[in-house]
């Protein structure tokens, strides 16, 4: 590998020396004592990098001294004033004397090695560590999928994975009194307890992994670590997967809940619009019903309405038949006047010829002209026949001027009754038209009588002519 | 020059109340005010409808001498296309040609030639030739259009001959330029002797200004609503099918909304249909609304206040129904079809008849959308000033003017040649008939009579003929008849120029009057046999007065009156007095109903004349109550009666007694009252009050001068069992008029004491006399003396005694009022106001 070409990748990839600093600080709390107890204690950072946890040990009271295969990471450590050593960081390590080391830290580094060499730099490290001296080992976690996947392989000279499982036993084989393992790095969001998405669940697990390891030592001394050993650090993969899980499920049961109360407020919905439906229909029915009764209270109106004009015509007939019984009964009263009036004057006639007689009898030329005797005979016939001629001629005047109505009273009542109510006159003079009674030639008035003649007279000549 | 228009288009029962009956009001009417004063324009009616004579004789009143509306006669039935028999049909044609020939017309103007399918009109043209121009009216040839609707069966045969008709015309007139362009493509008619003169509508009722309320109570709850208007016809073609199928396109609120109210009788005829096909496109019953007919003034204000009017139409000759509804202002749209473009105008406004979704559409533009609606409303305004009957008059008027001016003009007849015309016009017609298919000898009276009763008269003498059939038949001298002498007297002897007059006598019950003569002064007719010989002939311009009161033979002539009506003859009443209406409880109650029927024919002549103007009064009130039964014309007038005894015709004889008793009367009050004893005269109380007065010792006589009338027999029995009876107190009876006067001479004062009274003749008679007069204050009285009376008030015998008292010492101080100025007539004036009154007009 080149070296510019590595430092040239972590400086793409790694990460602004900020943002490392301030990682590695999650480590102080677990170094502090150390500084305490053992002053200016030597502090040695396996493949250091560029040289942060260097410049942080030695800020906090430690003399760091670190090891990098990259001659450039190196450049950038003594740049910075600090020691580092161009070399094998295992083999390196088998040279340190014993119980030198307050810290061992391979920081990123186990991955860069094979398995034997890790057993070896823990091996090493449990001799060179003083009493109660730690080794911290970080390295990219597993259970981060996306980290597994992908982020792990961005650095082409990893080899591979190493889970937590695996590390931390390590140190519990070759005799470290206490292995702690946190998990690191993971978003803080996360840690809180937030809304959970499938992307935190691939890629929200704490994406490094550190193991510390503890040498044995004084036991009061060894106390006064028990507090950061026993915390709880980063987001593992079991407590993601829960809380994901969980609160998915909670989704789930959020939703059955809506939609059972959406189902029933559905139901509610959809009986009361059955019977709103019920209800219409009825409205609709009774509506219909309405309409029909109006129809029918309509039609029996106009069924009144035509009784009622019926019952009209009715009393006009009988009044027209009273009218005409009426004048019928004067018209006889007249007659029988005139009748009463001839007879009077047939009998004062008669009383005439009969005291004519008389004279005659009691006259002497009646005794002179016995031979004539025999008119008396004659007058008496005479007298007799003009007795009955007074009468005739008064009744067949009756008779005949009786008659004398051309339009019978039922046309002219009906033609009444069409002019005075529109309504049903249509169908009596609209619709086709009856007869009327046909004028009779003795019916007809003078001037009428003469034009008849002459029409007569006309066509007769016309015939006689063809 | 002389135009004759036949009016039947406003008298058919089909055409009457649709755009043709429309067309021949509007168009006729003010074609006559555009005539006047340049030509002789008469109207012919035919005579078969006989309602329509009165109303349209009252319609042109204003615009039209009375004597210039004929009415022709047609007695043969039926003649309509439908069930008509055709030698009738024919013959009444030729009885109508005949007749307008005798008006010798230059123009005989037809408003519409198509009518008489239904009903008994007729129409022909150049059956006879009398030189006359043709002019006919014809509408569209919608039939020809639609021949499969419209003339299946019979009915083609019959529209055929009345296009022939329209064919034989020298000028055709018709109402669109869309009717003109099928008539010339159909009837293969000359472009130029087709005249285009477009409807217009009656700007006095059509228009915007409303007037409140409606005739007819159940409108105004539908014109409160929102809805879309229809009116018109229900034929096939104004297509209300697919409008109803449109309505039922438009959104569900709109239709919530607005409604459809359809008016035209035929319409509410045809809703049954309508309302099945409506419920077949879904829609509800309650949504349509048949109105039926609705007056003109009731279909204005209905226009008026509608959202929206719709004519879908798809074949119209003119569109008169839109044309109106533009005039009242509210948005109009149509079809684009017929005739509707040229009267609508706005391109906007019109839809395809055969399209529901357009018409649909327009609707619910016209309904919803504000632009739309004033653009509609606007166009409206400006189109309906566009047509007016006024203008289309003046162009009919040119028409004629220009078409008569180009042809020969014939000199107009004289008398004598047109009698000749006539003559050979009739011997034509004779074998006219004769020759019709179908010759039925025994119609041919039916053909005499209506010829007879069509002729018009030509010696320009019209005749008065005077009803006295009671006089005749009873004479009883009754105030009334002594009247009816006078009156009748007068005329025969008045000589009114060019008025031949002549007594008549009726009979109970028949219908032909009969000329009475007069012989050693009574008036009588003749014995049976020659009866006939003395029928009158009425004829057109004649007048007929009824100057006698016969109750019982006027109501049997109620039909009589009307028909002498349309034939033309003026028909007047003579009114005495509407006692048994204001006071009933003076006559039998039989005398009562039977007065009230002959009111009822009274008011279906021309006229009455009253003999006062008190009973001019009473009459106009009483008509007023009954004015549905009038006749349209008819009219109340009064004339004041005469009085110089002597002219009429005086009775004579005295009794033995009579200078005994005359001479008793010298040197006393007597007082007088002459009159037939009836309970309204006041009789009772008169003696009664004169009871009291000789109980005060006032020495004073009482003569009571007249016959016994009905219901007075107790008072009557009064008079004979009287103590003062021949003392004080005479009663004569049936005395002669020679007598009377004798009577009037050696009296002191005349009490009028009458409850009601006509006229009040013996006020007359007595000023004659110069004999003063008592009076009961009546409004009649007072009209007749004036301030030549004493006047006195109150039904008790009290009141008289005390006004008797009272007048006794103005009498002896001379203070009383004198009679001798009153105004009076003689009876020739009074015949002579008379006579104006029926003659004049």
């Amino acid at each position: 590998m080149d070296n510019d070409f590595y430092r040239a990748f972590e400086e793409k990839y790694r990460g602004s020396r900020d943002l490392i600093l301030s990682r590695l600080r999650a480590y102080l709390p677990f170094v502090g004592p150390l500084a305490k107890l053992y002053k200016e204690a030597p502090v040695i950072d396996l493949g250091c990098g560029r040289g942060e946890w260097l410049q942080l040990m030695a800020e906090n009271g430690f003399k760091p001294h670190g090891v990098d295969l990259d001659e450039g990471m190196l450049g950038a450590c003594r740049g910075s004033g600090f020691h580092a050593e161009k070399g094998d960081a295992v083999a390196w390590l088998a040279t340190l004397p014993n119980e030198s080391q307050a810290v061992v830290s391979a920081i990123h580094f186990v991955e860069h090695i094979t398995f034997e060499q890790l057993q070896s730099v823990v091996s090493e490290s449990l001799r060179v560590l003083k009493p109660g001296g730690l080794l911290i080992m970080e390295t990219p976690n597993p259970e981060n999928i996306i980290v597994a996947t992908q982020n792990f392989y961005f650095d082409p000279t990893h080899r591979h994975l190493i889970p937590a499982k695996l590390l931390s036993f390590l140190p519990e084989y070759y005799g470290f009194a206490r292995v702690k393992t946190l998990r690191l790095q993971e978003s803080k969001d996360l840690l809180r307890g937030g809304a959970l998405s499938l992307s935190d669940v691939l890629g929200g697990i704490s994406p490094d992994y550190a193991v510390i390891a503890q040498k044995s030592g004084v036991e009061t001394f060894l106390k006064t670590f028990d507090a950061v050993f026993a915390g709880n650090y980063g987001l593992d993969f079991e407590t993601l997967v829960t809380n994901y899980h969980a609160q998915r499920e909670n989704r789930v049961k959020q939703i059955e809940t809506k939609t059972e109360q959406a189902v029933a407020k559905a139901e509610q919905a959809a009986i009361q619009g059955a019977q709103a439906e019920a209800k219409a229909e009825q409205v609709g029915t009774e509506a219909q019903e309405a309409v029909v009764k109006a129809w029918q209270a309509e039609a029996k109106a106009e069924q009144a309405g035509t009784e009622a004009q019926e019952a009209v015509v009715k009393a006009w007939q009988a009044e027209a038949k009273a009218e005409q019984a009426r004048s019928e009964a004067q018209a006889a009263v007249s007659k029988a006047q005139q009748a009463q009036i001839q007879a009077e004057q047939a009998a004062a006639k008669a009383d005439q010829a009969e005291r004519a007689i008389h004279a005659i009898y009691a006259s002497r030329s009646w005794n002179l002209t016995a031979p004539l005797r025999w008119m008396d005979v004659q007058i008496g016939k005479f007298l007799q026949d003009r007795k009955q001629g007074f009468f005739a001629p008064v009744w067949s005047v009756y008779r005949k001027f009786s008659g004398q109505y051309p339009f019978s009273v039922k046309t002219s009542v009906k033609k009444e009754i069409a002019s005075k109510s529109p309504e049903i006159s249509p169908s009596l003079s609209s619709v086709g038209s009856e007869a009327a009674p046909l004028i009779t030639a003795e019916q007809l008035t003078p001037r009428a009588r003469k034009i008849y003649a002459d029409f007569k007279a006309v066509i007769k000549k016309n015939n006689e002519a063809s | 020059m002389r135009i004759v228009i036949d009016m039947q288009g406003a008298q058919s029962p089909a055409s009457c109340t649709r755009g043709v009956g429309r067309h021949s009001l509007g168009l006729v009417k003010a074609f006559l005010g555009a005539a006047k004063g340049r030509h002789d324009v008469f109207l012919v009616l035919n005579g078969v409808f006989q309602d329509s004579i009165d109303d349209l004789r009252a319609e042109f009143s204003e615009l039209l001498p009375r004597q210039n509306i004929k009415c022709w006669q047609q007695y043969l039935s039926p003649v309509s296309g439908i069930s008509g028999d055709f030698f009738s049909r024919k013959a009444s044609e030729l009885v109508r040609e005949w007749f307008i020939g005798q008006l010798d017309p230059d123009i005989v103007w037809s408003t519409n030639l198509q009518e008489g399918w239904l009903d008994e009109a007729v129409s022909s043209v150049k059956k006879i030739d009398n030189g006359a121009l043709y002019c006919t009216t014809l509408h569209d040839v919608i039939p020809l259009i639609f021949p499969k609707e419209y003339l299946a069966g019979d009915i083609k045969y019959w529209y055929q001959e009345k296009l022939n008709f329209s064919k034989k015309s020298d000028i055709l007139l018709t109402v669109s330029q869309y009717s003109k362009a099928k008539i010339v493509e159909y009837l293969h008619f000359e472009k130029d002797r087709i005249f285009v003169v477009p409807n217009a509508c009656d700007k006095s009722v059509f228009n915007h200004a409303g007037v409140s309320g409606f005739d007819r109570c159940d409108l105004k709850s539908i014109a409160a609503g929102r809805y879309i208007l229809y009116s018109g016809g229900a034929d096939k073609h104004k297509n209300l099918q697919r409008l109803i199928t449109a309505y039922s396109l438009l959104a569900h609120d709109v239709r919530e909304k607005y409604r459809i109210v359809f008016i035209g009788e035929s319409v509410k005829r045809c809703s049954p249909q309508m309302l099945e096909h409506a419920a077949a496109v879904g829609l509800r019953p309650d949504r349509l609304i048949f109105l039926g007919y609705v007056s003109d003034a009731d279909l204005a204000e209905l226009k008026r206040n509608c959202a929206l009017f719709v004519f879908p139409s798809y074949s119209e000759g003119f569109g008169l129904p839109p044309l109106e509804a533009m005039a009242c202002g509210c948005p109009v749209i149509t079809s684009n079809a017929g005739s509707l473009p040229e009267v609508v105008g706005l391109g906007e406004a019109l839809f395809d008849p055969y399209d529901e979704r357009d018409m649909a559409s327009k609707m619910f533009l016209g309904l919803t959308d504000d632009g739309y609606r004033n653009r509609l409303i606007e166009n409206g305004a400006a189109r309906a000033k566009l047509f007016s009957w006024e203008s289309s008059a003046e162009a009919v008027l040119d028409i004629f003017e220009r078409e008569v001016g180009s042809k020969l003009k014939r000199p107009r007849s004289g008398p004598e040649s047109l009698a000749n015309d006539l003559d050979l016009n009739f011997r034509f017609l004779a074998r006219t008939i004769a020759a019709i298919p179908g010759f039925d000898e025994s119609k041919l009276p039916a053909v005499a009579q209506a010829l007879a009763d069509s002729t018009l008269p030509h010696d320009g003498n019209r005749n008065l003929y005077i009803d006295i059939s009671c006089l005749i038949h009873f004479d009883h001298a009754t105030g009334i008849q002594r009247v009816v002498r006078a009156i009748t007297n007068e005329f025969r002897n008045a000589g009114l120029p060019g008025i031949r007059a002549s007594t008549v006598c009726s009979f109970v019950g028949q219908k032909k009057f009969y000329r009475a003569e007069q012989v050693n002064g009574k008036y009588h007719i003749p014995e049976e046999p020659q009866l006939p010989g003395y029928e009158v002939d009425f004829c057109d311009g004649d007048v007929l007065l009824f100057l006698d009161l016969h109750p019982g033979s006027a109501i049997s002539k109620k039909e009589e009156v009307r028909r002498l009506r349309n034939l033309g003859v003026r028909i007047y009443f003579v009114v005495y007095d509407l006692l048994p209406v204001s006071h009933p409880q003076f006559f039998p109650p039989d005398m009562v109903d039977e007065f009230n029927q002959w009111l009822r024919v009274v008011i279906c002549s021309d006229g009455a004349v009253c003999i006062s103007l008190d009973v001019a009064e009473k009459l106009k009130k009483w008509v007023s109550y009954n004015a549905a039964l009038a006749a349209k014309s008819f009219k109340v007038d009064y004339f004041h009666l005469g009085a110089d005894l002597l002219s009429s015709v005086p009775s004579k004889g005295l009794p033995f007694n009579a200078q005994k008793l005359l001479s008793s009367f010298k040197n006393k009050a007597v007082f007088l009252m002459v009159g037939t004893i009836e309970p309204r005269k006041g009789y009772e109380q008169v003696l009664s009050a004169f009871e009291r007065v000789w109980r005060e010792g006032l020495e004073v006589s009482l003569v009571i001068v007249g016959k016994q009338g009905w219901l007075v027999e107790s008072v009557v029995e009064k008079f004979r069992n009287h103590p003062e009876i021949h003392k004080r107190f005479f009663w004569l009876e049936g005395i002669s008029d020679t007598y009377l006067e004798k009577v009037y001479a050696t009296s002191t004062c005349l009490i009028a004491a009458s409850e009601g009274e006509g006229f009040g003749l013996p006020l007359i008679e007595a000023a004659q006399h110069q004999l003063p007069i008592i009076a009961r204050d009546l409004p009649v009285f007072r009209e007749v003396a004036g301030a030549h009376a004493y006047y006195f008030s109150g039904k008790e015998p009290q009141d008289l005694a005390d006004a008797v008292v009272r007048w006794l010492s103005l009498y002896r101080s001379g203070n009383h009022p004198r009679s001798g100025n009153m105004p009076r007539l003689t009876w020739k004036e009074s015949a002579r106001t008379l006579a104006e009154k029926i003659l004049g007009r």
